[in-house]
């Protein structure tokens, strides 16, 4: 894991009771969690075959309802999912952070079937990083259109700078404002 | 020539159902939005939404900008209600770096990110009353008072609708003399404003008969379905973030937060109406307590915050607007996530609308209060 | 009526008496320094004029938009047709919903690559002459999304752009002195001759 700048501080306890008593409960639930304490949410890292049980978990046993964003981030040598997920009268979220290999479309399961509210950030992470969310309803992109080619939010992703500027849809007749040149749409080339 | 592939269900059907396609031009809604609609007759039997006509990228365009490079950005999410985004994106970036804002700052914001939601919901409520069929009187009301505070912000920072004034740090220069006479005078005249509204449509016979018992949504599903602001509390839960998990200085006032009690079109525009009356009392109390001192703290002139993440939400005019902010040390974000409203509450627009004819499709559509720019960021 | 316009092509007018007064009345029209210009019995119902002057005064006073707005500037140009900076003033109030009944399409707001088609398409749909307003950076020029993989930087890539309003987004005031600008350009139209910015 990287470093972080947010330690426990000195001093106090490093949880409110609310997120010690979850601790508790998911540290019971079995081994392959990591903990880390701040003074204002748990961090959670998990693999990512322990998702959907510990989701299950806090969703029914701890009673947290609210799933507030769902995010992926990519790392240059891995994808990491990061869930918050809040309750409505506590200030405290419990904060999921699964690996996931980098590979062409790796694959994670889907919190549709305990969250409604993660189908479209799901479909978003599919559509902008390439992540494969098993047992979603409907993976399909939604951000951008159908055949659009790659993933754009992977560091590594190249386009075509053609592309943004339609060729194919200009009106008959009309040479284009700067005609004759292949402009990228970058400042600098002008 | 046309290159555009939507995968949908197939246009052409047997069974006697009529596909028909709402967007992404159209006048109701709200922005570059498209609903493909299946119906029976009028009734709508199956709904698929798209959006994304107004992806503009600005989470890649975040990683190669700096942190203040990142500031316009932001503003053009919600962009009815810019300062809020602008507040997140500020308490997310103080987080990830540790920044102390001086405390007239934070009552400066307050004050303006409270202003803000009273314009974002005088359109909210004229858009909804155009939906139902009152053929813009209300909207041109509500643009009124929306130029009103559209003044105000233009003496303090320049621009009418994109402001770029709430910074990390504080805000981006301290208010003019002339704001605090002029803004009191306002709030004065507010409240008479927000009874006119309500004498057009409160209690009115055609616009009851289109919004009463109609989208209603419970709150179990609400919860379930992500959604957050003024439709969770239209459903009956009493989730207000400025209440829960208080941020900026919102402990040091007392305010209400409305609640509903069925959850269909007609609480959610009550809500509205009332969280503006509640914003008119704290931007009172707010310019009552306002203390002197600096308007921003000093920083360096690159920020370059510690390694980590951060991530930061208020309650904005449209829900929970989240800031996830992921540093490597460098000058630019390593990942700037933006957890949007509008997008994860149009989660629950499919189930709510399916049974509905496809004029009270319109009005739930209008009640949801979407904003294409957060929606499509 | 025919008949009229019959013998007055054949050279022989039905009465020469009035053909003579309608002869002096144009040539005293167009000749501002003669005293009596118009008789008393036509002042006030008679106009003189070129026919393209009409036809683009009535086109430039009567602009119908398209409801075309796309992102943020499109709540100024809702703000320009409210109240306080009414667009009505123009002519141009008169917002359509749909393209077959509008010329001026104001482009508002950020063109992404999913929704170029469409723009494209409505572009067709509407019927000459037709206006194109770029209204706000992004339509101009990319606005400060220029540089990302899905934002058109410029609709005048695809589409001929009559008037460029800039501004991030413009003020309601900017976007009439576009359309002020745009009806001067509509001014120097010729509609009946053949047109000289190579459209159509």
């Amino acid at each position: 894991m990287e470093e972080t700048n947010r330690e426990p501080l000195e001093g106090q306890p490093a949880l409110p009771g609310i997120l010690v008593e979850a601790r508790r409960t998911l540290e019971a639930a079995g081994p392959g969690l990591e903990f880390r304490e701040l003074d204002d949410q748990l961090d959670v890292s998990l693999p990512v075959d322990r998702l959907i049980p510990c989701c299950y978990l806090i969703k029914r046993e701890l009673g947290y309802p609210l799933l507030m964003s769902v995010t992926a981030v990519d790392w240059e040598d891995s994808f990491e999912l990061v869930y918050h997920i809040y309750r409505t009268d506590s200030a405290f979220p419990i904060v999921l952070r699964c690996r996931l290999p980098r590979e062409e479309n790796p694959e994670a399961p889907s919190l549709v079937s305990l969250w409604a509210g993660a189908e479209y950030q799901e479909r978003e992470i599919y559509d902008l990083m390439g992540i494969v969310f098993t047992g979603h309803p409907d993976l399909r992109r939604i951000l951008l259109a159908d055949d659009f080619p790659g993933h754009p939010l992977r560091k590594d992703f190249q386009q075509d700078p053609d592309f943004v500027l339609v060729p194919h849809l200009r009106v008959p007749g009309y040479a284009g404002a700067r005609p004759g040149k292949a402009s990228t749409g970058r400042f600098l080339d002008e | 020539m046309n290159r555009e592939v939507i995968s949908t269900f197939p246009m052409d059907t047997e069974d006697g159902t009529l596909v028909v396609n709402f967007g992404p031009q159209h006048p109701s809604t709200h922005g570059v939005f498209r609903l493909v609609m299946k119906l029976e007759g009028e009734t709508i039997v199956d709904a698929v939404p798209v959006m994304g006509y107004l992806h503009r990228s600005v989470e890649k365009l975040s990683e190669s900008r700096s942190y203040l490079q990142g500031i316009p950005l932001t503003d053009r999410l919600d962009y009815m209600a810019a300062m809020s985004n602008n507040l997140a994106y500020a308490l997310a970036v103080e987080k990830l770096a540790k920044i102390e804002i001086p405390e007239r700052a934070d009552y400066l914001r307050v004050i303006m990110v409270e202003l803000n939601r009273i314009a974002s919901h005088c359109m909210a409520i004229g858009s909804l009353a155009n939906d139902a069929g009152a053929f813009y009187t209300p909207f041109i009301y509500a643009f009124r008072d929306r130029e009103k505070i559209l003044d105000l912000f233009e003496m303090t920072c320049g621009q009418r609708l994109t402001y770029s004034y709430i910074r990390f740090g504080g805000v981006s220069r301290d208010i003019p003399e002339q704001f605090v006479p002029l803004c009191r005078q306002l709030l004065d005249e507010m409240p008479a404003n927000i009874d006119e509204y309500e004498r057009m449509m409160t209690s009115n016979e055609i616009f009851l008969a289109r919004t009463r018992n109609i989208g209603i949504l419970p709150p179990e599903m609400a919860l379930d379905y992500s959604v957050t602001g003024p439709m969770l509390r239209a459903s009956g839960v009493p989730h207000d973030l400025r209440k829960v998990e208080p941020y900026s200085v919102y402990d040091r006032f007392q305010f209400e937060v409305p609640v509903g009690r069925v959850g269909d079109v007609y609480d959610r525009y009550f809500v509205r109406i009332q969280e503006m009356r509640e914003s008119v009392k704290i931007v009172r109390q707010a310019l009552d307590q306002l203390p002197g001192g600096d308007a921003r703290a000093s920083l360096p002139k690159v920020l370059r915050p510690p390694k980590g993440d951060a991530y930061a939400q208020i309650e904005g005019p449209k829900g929970v607007l989240g800031y996830y902010l992921v540093s490597d040390g460098g000058p630019m974000p390593y990942r700037s996530k933006v957890r949007a409203p509008s997008f994860i509450n149009l989660t629950a627009l499919r189930p709510m609308i399916l049974g509905y004819k496809v004029a009270d499709a319109i009005v739930i559509l209008g009640s949801f209060d979407i904003i294409l720019g957060e929606v499509d960021r | 009526m025919k008949e009229e316009n019959k013998s007055w092509e054949s050279g022989d007018t039905p009465d020469p008496a009035q053909a003579a007064t309608l002869r002096s009345l144009a040539s005293r029209a167009l000749d501002p320094s003669s005293e009596d210009t118009v008789p008393e019995e036509v002042k006030g119902s008679l106009l003189l004029a070129k026919l393209e002057d009409l036809i683009n005064w009535s086109r430039k006073s009567s602009l119908w938009p398209l409801g075309f707005g796309l992102a943020c500037c499109a709540i100024e140009m809702i703000a320009a047709s409210a109240a306080r900076f009414d667009i009505a003033r123009f002519g141009a109030e008169v917002f359509r919903p749909s393209p077959r009944q509008a010329d001026l399409m104001i482009v508002s707001g950020t063109v992404t690559t999913k929704l170029a088609p469409m723009v494209r398409r409505i572009y067709d749909q509407m019927p000459e002459p037709k206006y194109v307003i770029a209204m706000g950076s992004c339509a101009s020029s990319g606005g400060p999304y220029k540089g990302s993989y899905s934002t058109v930087p410029g609709i005048d890539h695809f589409i001929p752009v009559d008037v460029y309003v800039p501004g991030c987004p413009p003020r309601p005031d900017a976007l009439l002195y576009g359309l002020m600008t745009l009806q001067r350009k509509i001014e120097k139209d010729t509609p009946l001759r053949k047109k000289r910015n190579g459209r159509n």
